[in-house]
């Protein structure tokens, strides 16, 4: 055990690792849905692996790095290597520096042949190294080497270099004209100058350099050199255009695998007769955070990465069978609310809080019923002793959940109209049958199964408790396929637990008082890391501000219209350009999810549905379980996502939120009496509840 | 109320993982809350105010301490000796000439911690060495700077080569103990050797304190790497911790009665917050100055029951 003071959590970016830690900390998908399944590293078809910050992108294209290799196969290298089918060559296009590569009153033409030229030199040292590595003390090198430089250097054009004797002698001459780049490069600012003699061919060394050592070398022979690029989006759009070159004129045995976030492919141009490259012709896409999130098994795999971290933490082998087993017995190191039949354990707080006196939401219903009765807008009800009689139908003291639902179901009642007296009645006698077990189906159960969550977050904020998001398994739910989200969640958890002198994961499972602060911590975090800078940045973190209060408002309302509403959808393709901009861009932030397409009930138009990051839940006390939609309409995304019309939000919000509130429920202020009954949809048909 | 004791318990977590090298846990500072009163229904609370007092404390953990000590010996004993040599050598920026003098300069230099060996000041030379690669003949204790002529005669200095004698201390407050432990001592050297070179160099001091140093005792420079101003003085006006915007519900008077009714119970005037009612909220890793108040540091031992937060190691004096 490492000392008790620290997190096995406080890594959380792979970046951070040693080669050996990422080894170490490596996790599979169970069985079935393999990470080699997904990447497919020996498929010669280029792949283009994006997914939000936090993915797992850099872990994942570590792990089929060269030094992973060397690391997994240990003695048996070549060997391993040849049953790989592959060798990987790592670059974090991170470490270039891509900004040198650009101004200085240098044309841009001359950027792009030098920016070329760089790449070519740095990847060919890359890829001759990793081999060299891998093969140097065969007795085959030392015999092929003079036909496989002899080879090599027919692509370079010397000038006045000695040629070089030996494959290490011609890595230190690529080495050395890397260099002369440097020097050049970043003294062009002062000199004016830029010069460069390019001595290589574009592409000649990257494929040259694999063509040959297979031809040669048999460990070789059928072996895939994979340049993995990681972090693609620290390129400049020109720079990625010369990569997506490379991709479209590659050549065996050479294939890609480049590493981006969502937001981080700028061009799929190419200087190929400036075709464009296409998914499925030239390149295929793993869009691994969406692929982690529609994995059923995603909750197994994030559950075996945790049991992982501890493992290592605590020095402790493990296999993949004792890793099950850890991840299966992992849930009770954290505390939960006991479960019980109508959420009476969950829920007796209510019950000890508040002795003698009025539970809050009977307080509040009982002042909406008043200005109801004022107003004439409470059919059946028209003198107060009738509101309290009212009440009384609708109290069940040893059940507050079940309270709430009476509540609920009352205030639809009043919503769409009806008589008052007739429906509390009606209500209680369900409340009663429902507890006797003689009502199996109908209204009551459904709206206990649809809203449970809804009306206990009610209940705890109405009794100013904290909401309760607590449990490994919600943590993973939270994380939605960024396996770094459900790190940080418990890096803050862990160190919660710690300061408030618990033991984390040895003895006494974790308090529910550490998880709720460390989440909220973590949720915090996300919200203030995934701010991008710049005005698009506010205008984005604005959209999700009012985003999060519009869910916030209807989940806390009196008869909230969805469901855990968390989630939305609209017809994007009527919204502002701006509006869409802001959209795409907080989906491509990770700030918001693309959740597929939402049917429009009345057009069967397919609008796009998109979720609020659950990470930024707590922040606005929302539901982490996707259920209801709501379906906005343009000038409501509009209102939300563009600056220019983010003055007409809080009347659209407060439209909405109207209707959802006592005691006029959107009405206009006169007697509900005299109104039709409401024409609303069905409570639960306008919900998507996958 | 509860939303802001959240987040002052936030930021007590923040600086116990990063700079209180885990000294203050939720335990432990829920035992010292417990030394404050329970708020009735109206605020002002007590334990609030404690918190709030507790996220303003600053504390100097191990490694905090030790680049002090190697800015110490850099910013004031290092640069000025350089910038001399440099100055004497018509601004010579030649290694070959100020490296060999600052050798002899060095060499020619005595490192002594201020007061009792027992005290942290001198508990200190020993990081100061370490962290500064410094020869072990460079260090003495205060009776090595004197010798007698034939071992009973005149006092002479032992070492009539040496031109510098540094007193090193980690803290100045008042600077009463400062006084009256160098005015002599300093006037005993200058007296053998009236052209010696004689620094205090000190890690932390109030303005005032390192003020009296240099205005009542013969020292050449009297200097402190970190100076607390008036604004370091809890309830100053100009304090620093109750400057706009302080949060709701906390309020300084009321502090203020709250700290010296508890003090009172304490320490006896005029000492109830803090020696000489210095009011500061210091604390360090190898211990706890007077200075601070004493409802962090005090640990019931000769008084009432109570349980401190930091607790400060050497008996009262006063």
């Amino acid at each position: 055990m490492k000392d008790a003071a620290q997190n096995p959590f406080n890594i959380t970016k792979a970046v951070d690792f040693s080669d050996q830690e990422i080894h170490d900390y490596w996790v599979d998908m169970p069985t079935g849905d393999s990470f080699s399944s997904m990447a497919k590293p020996t498929s010669p078809m280029p792949m283009l692996i994006v997914g939000g910050k936090g993915s797992g992108k850099t872990h994942l294209m570590r792990y089929f790095s060269y030094p992973l290799q060397r690391i997994r196969h240990g003695r048996d290298l070549l060997e391993g290597i040849r049953r790989d089918g592959y060798i990987g060559i790592y670059l974090r296009c991170g470490g270039l520096n891509s900004a040198r590569f650009r101004g200085k009153g240098q044309p841009d033409e001359k950027w792009d042949d030098v920016f070329a030229y760089y790449m070519e030199l740095w990847l060919s040292q890359l890829v001759l190294g990793t081999a060299l590595d891998a093969v140097g003390e065969m007795p085959e090198v030392l015999s092929r080497e003079p036909n496989i430089v002899r080879d090599l250097l027919s692509l370079v054009d010397l000038r006045e270099h000695t040629s070089p004797k030996s494959l290490w002698d011609l890595n230190l001459l690529l080495r050395g004209l890397q260099k002369e780049l440097d020097v050049a490069v970043n003294n062009s600012g002062m000199t004016g100058k830029l010069p460069v003699h390019i001595t290589v061919t574009r592409g000649d060394l990257i494929f040259g350099i694999p063509k040959v050592f297979a031809a040669n070398l048999s460990p070789f022979r059928d072996c895939l050199f994979l340049y993995l690029l990681d972090e693609f989006e620290n390129l400049s759009e020109v720079q990625q255009r010369y990569i997506q070159t490379l991709i479209r004129e590659r050549q065996n045995p050479c294939s890609f695998k480049i590493g981006a976030r969502t937001y981080g492919i700028r061009t799929l141009k190419t200087y190929s007769a400036d075709e464009e490259n296409k998914e499925g012709s030239e390149f295929e896409v793993l869009p691994l955070d969406t692929i982690l999130r529609a994995n059923d098994r995603y909750q197994e795999f994030a559950k075996r990465l945790v049991a992982k971290r501890l493992a290592e933490f605590n020095r402790v082998p493990s296999n993949v069978e004792t890793l099950n087993s850890m991840a299966q017995s992992l849930d009770k190191h954290f505390e939960e609310f006991e479960k019980s039949p109508f959420g009476r354990s969950e829920t007796a707080f209510v019950t000890d809080k508040y002795v003698g006196r009025d539970r809050p939401y009977f307080k509040t219903l009982r002042q909406n019923l008043e200005k109801g009765l004022d107003a004439d807008a409470a059919r059946g009800l028209s003198v107060p002793d009738e509101i309290e009689k009212a009440i009384a139908l609708l109290r069940c003291p040893e059940f507050p959940l079940l309270e709430k639902v009476n509540i609920f179901i009352f205030y639809r009642e009043w919503s769409k109209c009806h008589n008052l007296q007739k429906a509390a009645k009606e209500i209680a006698d369900d409340c009663r049958a429902f507890l006797a077990g003689t009502l199996k189906h109908g209204r009551y159960q459904t709206v206990l199964e649809y809203f449970r969550a809804d009306l206990l977050a009610q209940l705890l904020r109405e009794t100013d408790q904290r909401q309760r998001y607590v449990g490994l398994t919600t943590f993973v739910e939270i994380s939605s396929g960024f396996p770094r989200n459900l790190l940080i969640i418990l890096k803050h958890i862990f160190a919660w637990a710690t300061f408030n002198g618990e033991f984390p994961f040895r003895g006494t499972p974790i308090s529910i008082r550490s998880q709720q602060a460390g989440v909220l911590e973590a949720s915090e975090w996300f919200y203030r890391d995934s701010r991008m800078i710049g005005r698009q940045g506010q205008h984005v973190m604005d959209g999700i501000n009012r985003l999060g209060t519009l869910f916030r408002g209807i989940r806390f309302s009196e008869k909230p219209s969805e469901c855990s509403c968390c989630t939305f959808s609209s017809d994007l393709s009527r919204c502002t350009d701006v509006a869409r901009r802001v959209v795409d861009l907080a989906d491509k932030w990770s700030l918001l999810i693309n959740v597929g397409g939402q049917r429009d009930r009345n057009t069967e138009r397919v609008d796009a549905k998109y979720q609020l990051n659950p990470m930024l839940a707590p922040r606005w006390d929302l539901a982490i379980y996707r259920r209801g939609v709501l379906a906005l309409t343009p000038e409501e995304i509009d209102a939300a996502f563009n600056p220019e019309h983010a003055g007409k939000f809080d009347e659209f919000a407060e439209k909405r939120i109207a209707r959802m509130a006592a005691p006029f429920f959107g009405h206009a202020r006169r007697p509900l009496g005299g109104l039709p009954p409401e024409r609303t949809q069905s409570l639960f048909a306008d919900g998507d509840y996958d | 109320m509860e939303e802001l004791v959240r987040s002052l318990m936030a930021k007590i977590k923040t600086l116990n993982e990063t700079l209180w090298e885990q000294r203050a846990r939720e335990p432990n500072v829920n035992e010292w809350l417990d030394n404050f009163a329970i708020s009735d229904t109206n605020p002002p609370d007590e334990r609030v105010h404690a918190l709030f007092l507790l996220s303003n404390f600053m504390y100097f953990g191990s490694i905090q301490i030790r680049e002090l000590l190697k800015a110490l010996y850099r910013d004031l004993y290092r640069y000025p000796i350089m910038e001399g040599i440099r100055r004497a050598n018509h601004d010579t920026l030649d290694s070959a000439v100020i490296g060999p003098s600052f050798e002899a300069e060095r060499r020619a230099t005595r490192f002594l911690g201020a007061g009792n060996p027992s005290e942290s000041g001198c508990h200190l030379l020993y990081y100061f060495r370490q962290e500064n690669a410094l020869s072990k003949d460079l260090f003495i204790h205060t009776h090595e700077i004197f010798t007698r002529v034939g071992g009973l005669g005149a006092l002479q200095l032992r070492y009539p080569n040496v031109t510098r004698y540094i007193f090193i201390d980690d803290f100045c407050g008042s600077g009463e103990q400062g006084v009256s432990y160098l005015r002599d001592l300093v006037e005993d050297i200058r007296r053998l050797k009236p052209k010696v070179f004689i620094g205090y160099y000190v890690l932390f001091a109030t303005t005032s304190g390192i003020s009296r140093i240099r205005n009542e005792t013969a020292v050449n420079a009297a200097t402190a790497i970190y100076e607390l101003d008036s604004t370091f003085k809890c309830f100053s006006v100009e304090s620093r911790y109750f400057q706009a915007p302080v949060p709701t519900g906390i309020d300084r008077v009321f502090c203020r009665q709250m700290c010296d009714r508890y003090g009172r119970t304490m320490v006896d005037a005029p000492h109830v917050l803090g020696f000489e009612d210095s009011e500061l909220l210091v604390g360090f890793h190898h211990n706890t100055p007077d200075n601070t108040l004493p409802i962090i540091w005090f640990d019931g031992a000769a008084g009432p029951p109570w349980k401190p937060i930091f607790r400060r190691y050497p008996k009262i004096e006063w």
